[in-house]
């Protein structure tokens, strides 16, 4: 199982290369570098601009930032000793004179350091760090909430296969999957928030000077992002769950179970359920993306101060260094939930161990 | 009694061969989908919708709206006003005649990149799929690590950086979401590719003389294309949903040009004064998707051996 965890890992790093590489050359497209960006100041001279540039190290060549970017300047120590000793950086005056040369002091997206928001000054990390358990609430409810009512439908659709709750399911399964996730959400708004004003019309709190909030309150500004965002996956996994028990059902031990004399329910749940439950470990990697792209969407509608919320107010900032901080962050967690979905696959199935 | 079918022998040969020429796999599809009215009820809903949006300029004009005029004193005119069918927009634009030329660039985009990325998919899924393992195997493994790199972020925060450097337009739009598209099917085919190959028929053929270029696209096109027609459907009603999230979003599409995207970013703000501008696009994105992917759904099934039906 370890060699199994080690191999799957190994295996993620060209992937992680080729997403910061891919990642990187887009931004490098982008128009208006940073530069025009901070220096929009017009009493800056050509010559601080010059320096700023500089300092920023925008003018060397492309791959030299890339790796920059990666590694940082400062310098790398690993258990006590200092690896390598750091890039010295040219200091400029305010006037943009350069005064003298010090150790760069940025870590680069490899330990951990996204760089500086171009809007507020913060750092990167710290931006995204605010945003993270909004983002995480909404989205591990969602899919905890989505993969257990879909589940459920699954089973209760194969069980009676053929008949109308099947045939309900299946046809709003596939509506669903139509509906565009902002759609379902502005139409909730529209019947709970504007036409019976039982819910609130979005974001995380209720407006108050005082941090205290109860858990009726925040349970109500839960509600319609949650179904919003549970309501792919419920489409989702019902489906893969009626499929893969109907496919379980022809098994020969389920027909043993069967010839034992077991009654249906035992048959249903204990026998086949369990084993129809295998596949539907490997869906739970491809749903992180899947959450983070309805994160996005659902965020927006409902004003949830979330990562989603924030790459879309850093795209009308052009604030480049949060959006490459939100991307990384999201092609992490989807390579990390891949490498999860596998695991699990092999803990639950040995046969994938081996091959 | 067990001498009655050979005593006629010719009865028993027309009808071979009546079976054997109605049996091929594309005719007894073509017979399978006449007799499935979902799937041509959604195709003539795709058909009606293109045509109306391609007709665009004819319909609004005989109706005499504009989809761009705006009249500030016939803001939020209600469902079945006069003049207006659909009634007007926070700029008293006319909503039918928005959804009309809403449609005309939505679906354009959508058909547009579908069709361009399935021929990229088609062509990289054969190359990579015919040359699996053998010594230009390298090609294959460099396409799959190109791809797992690509679909290892998630596609709208792909797109929402693409859209964020590119200019949004309707033609960087297409270009984008045919970057962004082409994988699926280049998988799928790559997959088929693979499954083909070894089979007689392409052993023979190649025995024959035909070179890769002949074996791939007059050998195992052809046996793909089915799986392709289903892929194409669905990949051109997921386009038309991405399209309107980025629309949505502000990095699609930018008004004045309607999209049905775009059209519904204005209506979250004005839910309350008129919640048809709303419902009105969200209801034909809906349309348009449920009835390409029904067709999808309709050719796999239309094609599939085992289909009883």
């Amino acid at each position: 199982m370890l060699k199994f965890t080690i191999r799957r890992l190994i295996q993620s790093i060209p992937t992680f290369i080729g997403i910061t590489i891919l990642a990187y050359a887009i931004m490098a497209l982008a128009p208006g570098g940073p530069v025009t960006l901070l220096a929009f100041d017009p009493d800056i001279s050509a010559k601080q601009r010059q320096a700023m540039a500089e300092s920023l190290g925008v003018n060397a060549p492309i791959h030299e930032q890339y790796i920059r970017w990666l590694i940082g300047d400062a310098p790398i120590t690993l258990f006590g000793t200092t690896i390598w000793s750091g890039r010295e950086m040219p200091v400029f005056d305010r006037r943009g004179n350069q005064v003298g040369t010090e150790i760069g002091s940025n870590l680069g997206i490899l330990r951990g350091d996204f760089g500086k928001s171009f809007v507020s000054q913060n750092s990167v990390t710290e931006v995204i760090g605010v945003r993270i358990p909004a983002t995480l609430e909404l989205g591990l409810i969602s899919l905890f909430i989505g993969t257990i009512i879909g589940i459920t439908i699954g089973i209760m659709a194969a069980v009676k296969h053929g008949g109308l709750f099947d045939q309900i399911s299946r046809v709003l399964a596939v509506i669903i999957s139509a509906v565009p996730v902002y759609l379902l959400g502005l139409v909730l708004l529209l019947i709970f928030g504007v036409i019976l004003a039982w819910l609130p019309m979005g974001n995380r709190f209720p407006l108050k000077a005082s941090g205290d909030y109860t858990i009726w309150e925040r349970v109500r500004h839960l509600i319609l992002p949650t179904i919003t965002l549970a309501s792919f996956s419920v489409a989702t996994f019902s489906r893969f769950m009626r499929a893969s028990l109907l496919d379980v059902l022809n098994q020969d031990y389920v027909r043993t179970a069967r010839a034992k004399g077991l009654s249906d329910r035992i048959v249903w749940f204990k026998h086949a359920s369990r084993n129809a439950l295998i596949p539907i470990a490997t869906l739970l990697g491809p749903a992180i993306p899947g959450v983070i792209t309805g994160a996005v969407l659902t965020e927006t509608i409902y004003a949830w101060p979330g990562m989603g919320t924030l790459i879309v107010d850093s795209i009308r900032q052009q604030d480049y260094p949060v959006i490459m901080g939100v991307v990384m962050i999201a092609a992490m967690a989807t390579i990390l939930g891949y490498l999860i979905s596998d695991i699990l696959y092999a803990i639950v199935d040995p046969r994938i161990r081996l091959s | 009694m067990a001498t009655s079918q050979i005593s006629r022998p010719n009865q028993v040969a027309s009808l071979a061969e009546e079976t054997h020429a109605s049996d091929s796999l594309t005719r007894l599809a073509l017979r399978r989908l006449r007799r499935d009215y979902l799937t041509l009820a959604a195709l003539a809903v795709i058909v009606l919708l293109a045509l109306a949006s391609i007709l665009a300029p004819v319909i609004t004009e005989s109706l005499d709206v504009s989809y761009t005029d705006t009249s500030p004193s016939e803001k939020f005119l209600p469902i079945g006003s006069e003049s207006h069918i659909l009634g007007t927009d926070n700029l008293g634009r006319d909503l039918f005649a928005r959804l009309l030329y809403g449609g005309q660039v939505s679906l354009k985009i959508a058909f547009s990149a579908a069709i361009l990325s399935t021929t990229i998919g088609v062509t990289i899924g054969l190359i990579a799929g015919y040359y699996q393992g053998g010594p230009f195997g390298f090609i294959d493994d460099i396409i799959m690590w190109f791809i797992t790199t690509l679909n290892s972020i998630p596609t709208l925060m792909l797109l929402i950086l693409i859209a964020s450097v590119l200019t949004p337009s309707v033609e960087t739009l297409i270009l984008v979401l045919t970057i962004i598209s082409w994988t699926g099917t280049m998988r799928l085919v790559r997959g088929e590719t693979l499954a083909n190959r070894e089979r007689e028929y392409i052993i023979s053929a190649k025995a024959l003389g035909a070179g890769p270029l002949r074996v791939m696209f007059m050998h195992i096109l052809p046996n793909v294309f089915s799986v392709l027609i289903t892929a194409l459907a669905i990949e051109i009603g997921t386009l038309i949903l991405v399209e309107s999230a980025l629309s949505f979003l502000g990095l699609g599409v930018r008004p004045p040009t309607p999209s049905w995207g775009n059209m519904l970013t204005g209506a979250q703000t004005y839910l309350r004064q008129g919640a048809h501008l709303a419902i009105f696009p969200g209801l034909m994105i809906v349309l348009t998707v449920l009835s390409l992917y029904l067709i999808g759904d309709g050719v796999r099934d239309a094609f599939d051996p085992r289909s009883t039906k």
